[in-house]
């Protein structure tokens, strides 16, 4: 039995016998050092420190997400909002107080409906645009040589929640023409236009083309008249 | 060289002392690797491993002898072997119920060489030689054998008996050898 433990012993001890087992052993002890020693000299990453980022970015998410959630609200709003006028820029010729006049009572009108539907229009800017090209974008006090533009801001307006009848009460405001804006310059010399040729330029010019290739139009006649009248002028060769 | 000094030493981070501790044990350690691992990368790897656990964990260590401090250092060694092999999925061995004991020819054994019986225990598949390296070789019993592998106690038992067999069977082939080797 003891012989027996001796044995056993003695085989297991063997195992770790380093001079009959060469050839299992390390080759190159010095580079195997060299790697543990730079591994535990190497500095612990920190950990905690992708948390930190982790929880900045949610944080940040937290906050842009509800502020681009309302933003968005409330562009919905403005857009579910009758359109205002985008009339911005109106042009008004030179001495003419009857235009000026017009441009008064549409924009008192306008000031009427914002009213009517509980709208925050700010007052029309008005800018005063000289004669001279050069001179731009100085604000001048308005005279007789100035031409006035009258410019709308968009308007935001936020509706309120109420029921169907309130709604179609506050019926939305039509779109006004939007005009073009025209220096004094382009419009050239000043014609005398009177009424009743504005009034007949209005009238659609039409020509009618028969079987005998005669072609019948309509002149322009000033006509004071509301009623159609085609006065038939033969303008055929024959 | 005082191995109670070195330890001081390492604890107040000597890197010289390091390298003393590392080279007295590194060749002892790679060849408990090599036992549980066939890999040679994987035993150096594993050695790595450990050393680097060893050091940092060193303030935990009371010396008490050399022989406490070899039996710390192989129990890391040995930890990490059965970690990697956990990690490799090796351990996919079936429940088997507990096969007859067989008795290890403890003397063929002894008229073999350290090289031999290395190379009969690496032979080995890595189940049974794990099972036989933890019981026979460290002293392990099987219930510590299976917490530590993860596997049945039953399981464990007929492993061990299976590596036996199988190395009784690899004895008696080197044992026919070694009569026709003595004959010549």
């Amino acid at each position: 039995m003891l012989s027996e433990n001796q044995n056993n012993f003695h085989w297991k001890n063997k195992l770790d016998d380093m001079d009959g087992l060469q050839g299992e052993m390390l080759t190159d002890k010095n580079a195997t050092w060299e790697k543990l020693h730079a591994r535990i000299n190497e500095k612990p990453r920190r950990k905690g420190f992708v948390w930190y980022w982790v929880a900045a970015a949610c944080l940040l998410l937290a906050v842009i997400i509800p502020a681009t959630i309302i933003n968005k609200k409330q562009d919905d709003v403005v857009k579910n909002t009758p359109k205002q006028i985008e009339l911005k820029k109106e042009t008004v010729p030179e001495n003419s107080t009857i235009k000026e006049n017009e441009v008064a009572k549409s924009s008192t009108i306008a000031n009427e409906k914002r009213n009517a539907v509980k709208t925050t229009l700010p007052s029309p800017i008005v800018k005063p645009v000289t004669n001279d090209v050069t001179q731009t974008q100085e604000p001048v006090v308005a005279n007789s040589n100035v031409q006035h533009t009258i410019e709308q801001q968009p308007v935001f307006v936020s509706v309120p929640l109420v029921d169907t009848a309130t709604s179609l009460a506050t019926a939305p405001v039509k779109e006004k023409a939007k005009f073009k804006v025209v220096h004094i310059n382009e419009l050239g010399d000043p014609v005398e236009v009177s009424t009743d040729m504005a009034y007949t330029a209005d009238l659609h010019a039409f020509q009618l083309k028969l079987a005998t290739q005669e072609v019948y139009k309509n002149p322009s006649v000033a006509s004071n008249k509301k009623s159609i009248g085609i006065l038939k002028q033969k303008t055929s060769p024959n | 060289m005082d191995v109670s000094l070195l330890i001081k030493e390492t604890k107040h981070g000597s890197a010289a002392a390091q390298k003393c501790l590392f080279d007295l044990y590194a060749d002892k350690m790679m060849l408990v690797c090599c036992r549980y691992l066939k890999s040679r990368e994987d035993a150096e790897e594993i050695l790595l491993d450990g050393f680097y656990k060893f050091f940092k964990n060193i303030t935990a260590f009371n010396y008490q002898g050399d022989v406490a401090l070899f039996v710390w250092l192989k129990k890391i060694m040995i930890n990490e072997c059965l970690m990697l092999l956990r990690k490799k999925n090796v351990f996919t061995i079936v429940t088997e119920s507990a096969a007859e004991e067989i008795p290890l020819q403890e003397e063929a054994l002894n008229n073999l060489s350290a090289k031999e019986i290395f190379d009969l225990i690496i032979q080995l598949p890595v189940g049974y030689r794990t099972v036989f390296n933890l019981y026979v070789v460290e002293g392990m019993d099987h219930s510590e054998i299976a917490e530590l592998m993860g596997i049945a106690e039953g399981t464990s038992k007929s492993q061990l008996s299976k590596a036996k067999s199988l190395l009784q069977k690899n004895l008696l082939q080197k044992g026919v050898d070694y009569v026709k080797r003595k004959s010549k």
